[in-house]
């Protein structure tokens, strides 16, 4: 159920959304848009695979307002997360709770990997999602817990990892846990 | 060395690509090349694998901290893996280097172990796995590598022939011991051996063998030491064989006479019955080779110490000893964390029976009355590091094939 403040925020976002898309209709169709809904990013932030939808991506980086939506809906569906960490100012946060996880990023010779001691008794998250405050991030899949921790090395190659692997340690970003 | 592991699926042979030392991490894991998540289900079970609670890392004589074992491709799920990422960590942990092209050395294997390292019977689909392995493997041959596959012991199911292998380096092994034995020992094949002979234990041929040579080496040494002399230092070191191993190129193992005690003298051929006989009959070759154990100090580098070489932090610096007329070289005892002990060219297991006043000098987690040391492990022993009094102990080796123990000294001196 959206409550009463997000209704107010859906109805300005489709207000903006509609004069966007008037104003751009007199460029021709070619260079315009597709607009993005709020019950679209209502729903990629629900979604169960990791998948990344490079228009709503894009919106979200983009637009204040579809980030304001996207943001909120992701923190109705999360099952555990951190607007932002403790950390001095230039410094990586690479510790950090999560609800009542604990992550942390541990860096060794072979690299970076991301830990997470999962607390017992609580629902295991299959997906992490990394967003900072202008909407960089993206989400990735977790693997399964090696008793009661989740852990994999962050290889920046890899392409799955590369959207979140410069914003796991900034501690301005928001990081979720899904199911 | 170069070596390559295979691990063999029925859906095809998987390759070990790396093992890295990750003693920061909070679990070991097994991933491969193709996704950063560690496999489900089979992480976990290598995680207690490996752990320092688990019969592998002691025997193996891994360092602390966790593992990252890499594959080219998933595995499917169930145990067969834990024979071949055993020996890969055992030629990981001798210093070879394990690589996927152009290796010196092809090791082949299947099994799940047990608590004791014996391999479990099961049936692992050992014909399906070798067939799907053989082109890999006879690219490897190609290469000039020296290929041997190790697989349980004989249950009555065929296996291919040796002509169908490219290759009739196949041992049947029963434990990871048996498996390291064979790798450790520098195998001849006998000519015209095939995989289809069944692979008799060579104990009892070995046993008699033996008996007869001790029988005239006795003689021997009271003729030429007297009453007084006696067997001490001369232990026989023959090598545990499999089966593959009743027949060897003869002249390959036309060895050096037997020896009396000389540090670092060894006996790794393969000799055989027939060849043990030949020795005993001539007095002069029926002399064992001593048991060349050797000391390893584990210090920390200058700057450090031993709590951090310890945790893992650092790596320690390593000082080889060896024994001589019964006795090591004496060892500063500041600055150092740990003892180990390692086999010189030696192709037997030994019992090497603790002080126990150097037990209590120990950690607790390391504190045991006899040590059991493969060719190719060294078991390390920490030190407790704020003992600060001199230390006088004893290692007492065997008794190995009946001959008198051998009792070794050490000092560690403030």
């Amino acid at each position: 159920m959206i409550e009463r403040d997000e209704e107010d925020l859906l109805a300005r976002f489709a207000a903006v959304e509609d004069a966007r898309a008037l104003s751009e209709s007199g460029l021709g169709a070619s260079k315009a848009r597709p607009s993005i809904t709020a019950g679209q990013l209502i729903d990629y932030a629900r979604r169960t695979d990791p998948i990344f939808n490079l228009a709503i991506e894009r919106r979200i980086r983009e637009n204040r307002s579809a980030r304001t939506v996207y943001m909120n809906a992701l923190g109705h569906t999360a099952i555990a997360g951190s607007p932002v960490a403790i950390a001095a100012s230039g410094e990586r946060a690479m510790s950090r709770m999560l609800g009542p996880h604990r992550m942390e990023c541990i860096e060794d010779h072979e690299g970076l990997v991301l830990v997470i001691h999962l607390a017992k008794g609580e629902p295991v998250p299959s997906s992490l999602e990394v967003r900072s405050a202008d909407g960089q991030g993206g989400r990735i899949a977790l693997s399964k817990p090696i008793r009661g921790v989740i852990q994999f090395p962050l290889d920046r190659l890899d392409p799955a990892v590369a959207a979140v692997y410069d914003w796991i340690v900034n501690p301005d970003s928001a990081i979720l846990l899904f199911p | 060395m170069r070596i390559a592991v295979i691990v063999p699926t029925t859906a095809g042979p998987r390759l070990v690509t790396g093992i890295r030392h990750r003693p920061r991490l909070p679990r070991s894991q097994i991933i491969t090349d193709t996704d950063y998540r560690p496999l489900d289900d089979v992480s976990e079970r290598y995680d207690d694998f490996i752990s320092p609670a688990g019969p592998v890392r002691r025997f193996v004589s891994l360092p602390q901290g966790q593992f990252e074992l890499r594959l080219d491709e998933r595995l499917d799920g169930g145990r067969s893996w834990e024979l071949p990422v055993a020996l890969a960590h055992w030629a990981h942990n001798r210093g070879d280097e394990i690589v996927i092209a152009r290796p010196e050395r092809v090791i082949w294997a299947t099994g799940s172990l047990g608590p004791d390292l014996d391999i479990r019977p099961d049936d692992y689909h050992v014909k399906e796995k070798l067939k799907r392995s053989m082109d890999l493997i006879a690219g490897f041959g190609e290469d000039g590598a020296k290929i041997t596959l190790l697989v349980p012991p004989d249950d009555g199911r065929p296996i291919p022939a040796p002509e169908e292998l490219g290759t009739d380096n196949l041992y049947r092994v029963g434990s990871l011991a048996e498996a390291i034995s064979v790798l450790g020992n520098d195998h001849k094949q006998a000519p015209g051996q095939t995989a289809a002979e069944p692979r008799r234990s060579p104990v009892s041929i070995l046993v008699l063998a033996l008996a007869l040579l001790l029988t005239v080496m006795g003689v021997y040494a009271l003729e030429r030491f007297g009453p007084e002399g006696g067997l001490v230092g001369l232990i026989s070191g023959t090598p545990p064989k499999t089966s593959s191993e009743t027949a060897v190129d003869a002249s390959a193992n036309e060895a050096e006479p037997m020896r009396a005690a000389e540090p670092g003298q060894s006996d790794n051929k393969a000799a055989q019955s027939d060849k043990l006989s030949a020795k005993a009959a001539d007095p002069a070759a029926a002399e064992p080779t001593p048991i060349d154990l050797r000391l390893v100090e584990y210090r920390a580098p200058a700057g450090s110490s031993c709590i951090h070489v310890l945790l893992g932090n650092v790596a320690a610096v390593t000082h080889e000893l060896s024994q001589e007329n019964g006795h090591y070289p004496a060892s500063e005892r500041a600055g150092l964390c740990a003892i180990g002990l390692r086999l010189g060219d030696q192709s037997d297991p030994i019992e090497v029976t603790l002080d126990p006043t150097f037990v209590s000098a120990l950690l607790a987690s390391d504190r045991r009355p006899v040590l059991r040391i493969a060719p190719g492990a060294q078991p390390v022993l920490r030190l407790i590091q704020f003992a600060e009094r001199d230390l006088d102990y004893t290692l007492t080796v065997g008794p190995v094939d009946g001959a008198d123990p051998l009792r070794l000294g050490h000092r560690l001196a403030w």
